[in-house]
């Protein structure tokens, strides 16, 4: 125990310490894209801090991952560049009281240092209208390891020009709905960009956000005039030719989602940008059906309706760049399998989630971000019920409000320093004795401190 | 009329107007793809950069485009492992860090290296052929009486071949420049009460000048060229701004 704590004090000393100083601007971004690019992250990233986009890298991303050199050699022979990249990152996550009142660990290991991911990636233009995007990540789940799929996201583009305009036209497959998008609003690439894998998050989340690596698509997409956007995709199950976008999950075991057929998704966004002010405005969602245990999909389906509303302004200016984010989402939900075989406790219901963030980017070096959320939902005991050692039922509802507070600091743009504190207003519902043995929302409140390289 | 019989008519009115050496030029009505797809995001498909930290290139002239790719291409590029630089090379890290500014290296200096001789001629034969757009916020044709504020944008960058200086704090031009690429903060407004007088007010500082942190070789902080100032403009001539 000892040997831990001076082991925990010497990291937090370390980090602190290379926190302080200030050496180069930039952090890591897809290291095969600044490759293939020859740019900074920073060209693509606010700040080089991933997975803010810049214009730029917006356009980067819609227009295929086709900018820059090619990926093959004169006459085909050879690469120009290394179309790959590699990720790690290491840390230690502190919970404001990591033990229940009787001496069970909720948050476990509670400030040791862990390693967290080891991940590979590969990111490259194909061709000049052809560019694909894929991770392979060795995850720490506290306790083993586990290997699984990333984002998956390949595209086709092509420009048109009628009557003088600008319309781009995209084809595109990916594995996580809203993964495709280039604003930081959406479940995808929201704030908070990156989470302990140890802190603690309330029970309910939409249906648009809970199909990553487990869905696959295919869409199209156009951009007029880099203006207006809209995207029809359709998801299904991430099985048969597919598989490839979910690998690491299993079906067979349950506990995943299943989708039956094909579900749309939807996204239009309408964006200006006048000097160093950016603002868009948008709106998206999905229709997904859903079977009620992946080990069986068969039968009846539960029905979820999403439908979001979002809103980002950016300031560029310089050595000062802001963004501040907004989105809600509406989720109806129909359980027309789960109610009746008792998995629901009710036959309709909904979430309501609502995230409101900001960034703050000191040249280039410093991120400080703030972000409140709200994740709200109908009663369901079948879902959500918390009940005390006596067997009363404390709370059948998901209602989690809090805040995340962040500061990274980029020391190169291959090394990048975060401190993020994850806090509770409610949890669960209820504001006090949320296991029913005294323990306060504030109790799960998480401290995460954690180092990403990438080269 | 729908649009594709506009566009039909008009191009034919345009073949039969257009003189023959002009027509001779064969200048493009589409962008090339290397524009469109790499250029076109930062400095707009026009030309006319929308954020202030790119400068703006339509009307440049190509061969003074193609000089600039040139001295990019010349600069070594950003390694993308620059801690492994920073950390085992520091003298080659220090060097690569001095080549260029830091925009550029950012920006430029790497995508540069990605092109071909054949794309920065298309690129720049592009661009030099496009039209400058007006300063953003105001409008030539402002009726008497209108107050007008400026939003910083483009308007300080590329300007060698433009003359509205009627409301500019400070114009610059590129002769006297190894690069136009400024980032300027700039405020300005005039009030224009009948259509002899207007008056204005304005304030202007750069961040980046000549593409450098430092204005000059001593060292002056761009922040030197900070410039308040107020003007009062006459004209008796009954033609306004």
């Amino acid at each position: 125990m000892k040997r831990a704590r001076v082991a925990c004090t010497l990291t937090s000393s370390l980090v602190l310490l290379v926190f302080s100083l200030s050496v180069y601007p930039d952090a890591h971004a897809l290291p095969s894209f600044a490759r293939q690019t020859g740019q900074r992250c920073s060209s693509c990233h606010v700040g080089g801090n991933w997975p803010q986009l810049t214009p730029w890298g917006r356009f980067f991303k819609l227009s295929g991952y086709t900018a820059g050199k090619s990926l093959f050699g004169d006459k085909g022979v050879g690469l120009n560049y290394v179309p790959i990249g590699v990720f790690g990152q290491f840390g230690a996550t502190w919970a404001s009281q990591p033990n229940d009142s009787q001496g069970q660990p909720v948050v476990s290991p509670n400030g040791s240092v862990s390693a967290y991911e080891f991940t590979g990636e590969v990111g490259t233009k194909l061709t000049d209208f052809l560019g694909v995007f894929y991770e392979y990540q060795l995850g720490n789940n506290f306790p083993g390891w586990k290997g699984a799929g990333g984002p998956a996201d390949l595209r086709a583009v092509h420009f048109f020009h009628p009557g003088g305009q600008e319309l781009l036209v995209g084809i595109d497959t990916n594995n996580n709905p809203t993964s495709q998008d280039v604003w930081n609003t959406l479940p995808s690439w929201g704030y908070p960009f990156y989470t302990s894998p140890q802190a603690l998050s309330g029970p309910a989340s939409p249906m648009i956000s809970s199909l990553d690596g487990q869905a696959a698509s295919v869409g199209v997409y156009a951009l007029l005039n880099r203006q207006v956007y809209a995207e029809i995709s359709t998801y299904r199950v991430a099985t048969n030719f597919f598989r490839w976008m979910s690998a690491g999950t299993s079906f067979t075991s349950g506990g995943v989602n299943y989708l039956d057929g094909y579900n749309p998704y939807w996204r239009v966004y309408w964006t200006e940008q006048h000097g160093p002010h950016v603002l868009m405005v948008g709106t998206s969602g999905m229709h997904s059906t859903v079977y009620p245990n992946s080990a069986a999909p068969s039968g009846p389906t539960n029905v979820f309706n999403d439908y979001g509303f979002d809103t980002q302004y950016d300031y560029l200016g310089g050595g000062n760049k802001a963004s501040l984010r907004f989105s809600y989402i509406y989720e109806n939900q129909s359980w027309n399998a789960g109610f009746p075989q008792g998995a629901s406790s009710t036959l309709n219901g909904n979430i309501r989630s609502i995230n409101l963030n900001g960034t703050y980017t000191l040249h280039d070096r410093w991120m400080f971000n703030a972000g409140f959320f709200v994740n709200n939902g109908s009663n369901n005991a079948a879902l959500y019920a918390v009940t005390s050692p006596s067997g009363s039922q404390l709370t059948a509802s998901p209602n989690t409000t809090g805040y995340v507070l962040e500061l990274d600091r980029n020391v190169t743009q291959n090394l990048k320093l975060t401190m993020q504190y994850n806090g509770f207003y409610k949890f669960n519902g209820l504001t006090s004795n949320i296991d029913g043995m005294g323990r306060s929302p504030g109790d799960n409140n998480t401290l995460w401190m954690s180092l990403f390289v990438a080269f | 009329m729908n649009r594709f019989t506009v566009s039909v008519t008009s191009g034919v009115i345009a073949l039969l107007v257009t003189s023959p050496p002009a027509f001779a030029q064969k200048v493009r009505s589409i962008p090339p793809r290397i524009v469109t797809g790499n250029c076109s995001g930062c400095h707009g498909v026009h030309g006319n950069a929308q954020s202030p930290e790119f400068p703006s290139l339509a009307g440049l002239d190509a061969s003074y485009i193609e000089q600039r790719i040139a001295a990019f291409r010349a600069a070594p590029t950003p390694p993308s492992d620059e801690l492994l630089y920073w950390l085992f090379n520091h003298a080659e890290s220090k060097k690569i860090a001095a080549s260029s500014s830091p925009e550029a290296l950012a920006n430029m200096v790497g995508i540069a290296h990605a092109l071909t001789e054949q794309q920065i001629k298309e690129a720049a034969a592009w661009y030099s052929a496009q039209k400058p757009k007006p300063p953003g916020g105001h409008s030539a044709n402002l009726p008497p009486g209108s107050i007008g504020s400026k939003i910083p944008n483009e308007k300080h960058q590329a300007r060698a071949n433009r003359q509205d200086i009627l409301h500019e704090a400070a114009p610059v031009t590129a002769s006297s420049l190894r690069s136009p690429n400024f980032d300027p903060l700039d405020r300005s407004s005039w009030l224009w009460p009948v259509q002899n007088v207007q008056l204005s007010a304005g304030y202007s500082e750069y961040t980046i000048f000549n593409e450098r942190t430092h204005r000059d070789q001593f060292g002056q902080d761009p922040s030197a060229s900070r410039l308040v100032y107020v003007a009062l403009w006459l004209n008796f001539e009954g033609v306004g701004p």
